[in-house]
């Protein structure tokens, strides 16, 4: 592992290896969130505070597609981005559990 | 003449070689080949540092990050719990290398090993002691009578 290769500005994937659709489905996800962040009006950190969080670098950590929202603060997120919780959290299980997803949805587009 | 090095100011949206160095030399168990784990670097919208250790394939999951906000480093899990957090990055390092370590296992396993020992112990060879404690018991008097 070489480390020029993997210290990305950010967080772009080693060349020549595949990203896994989880992870490709993780990242659009931080796009989707990090859109409605930026629709509340919120930075990073200001999200994070409003969540209770010490550091706002979890938030990060999320938005860049490396971690999910957990399921014990999607009501919580979902409340400071100024979403309904149960749209917030059904259009999440879209990126994160897609099979399930579409076992009790049906196929529905991501671009909401 | 002689010339004072003065420490080169960190650029907070990259990590130092010498900080890589620290963080990977301290997971290098954790990310051998064999694990299928990775890592990966990115920065926060503020441009602080993050260091990413990914779970194995096909999920590649955050298990560890570790940032760097203004000199002090903090350690946090892929569900964003903070475990440690510190100035010294060797001490967050150690911190890391504990969380993903297989150590704390193994330590389990030696004290089941040694309950089964100890068990297996007084199993055997308690009744022995006993039955020669109680021999000792009725013999004494006829000893203390020769005596």
């Amino acid at each position: 592992m070489k480390r020029a290769k993997n210290q990305d500005v950010f967080a772009v994937q080693a060349p020549g290896k595949a990203a896994p659709e989880a992870r490709q489905l993780r990242k659009q996800a931080g796009d989707w969130l990090k859109l409605r962040r930026a629709d509340a009006g919120l930075s990073q950190a200001d999200l994070a505070a409003k969540l209770g969080l010490k550091y706002y670098t979890f938030v990060s950590q999320v938005e860049n597609g490396f971690s999910r929202v957990p399921t014990e603060l999607l009501g919580a997120w979902a409340d400071q981005l100024g979403l309904e919780q149960r749209a917030f959290a059904r259009h999440l299980l879209m990126y994160y559990e897609p099979e399930l997803h579409r076992l009790l949805f049906g196929a529905e587009s991501k671009s909401k | 003449m002689s010339v004072v090095a003065f420490e080169r100011r960190q650029d907070a949206a990259v990590w130092t070689e010498t900080e890589l160095d620290t963080i990977v030399a301290a997971l290098h168990a954790a990310i051998a080949p064999a694990t299928g784990r990775t890592w990966e670097t990115g920065v926060t919208e503020n441009g602080d540092v993050q260091f990413y250790l990914l779970g194995p394939r096909p999920e590649e999951a955050c298990e560890l990050c570790v940032s760097r906000i203004g000199g002090r480093y903090i350690l946090e899990d892929g569900s964003g719990r903070l475990l440690f957090e510190h100035r010294n990055l060797d001490l967050v390092a150690l911190h890391a290398r504990a969380a993903v370590s297989s150590r704390p296992w193994i330590m389990v396993r030696a004290v089941m090993l040694w309950f089964a020992i100890r068990n297996t112990i007084q199993e055997k060879f308690e009744p022995i002691l006993v039955e020669g404690e109680e021999l000792l018991v009725q013999m004494a008097p006829q000893l203390a009578a020769f005596a």
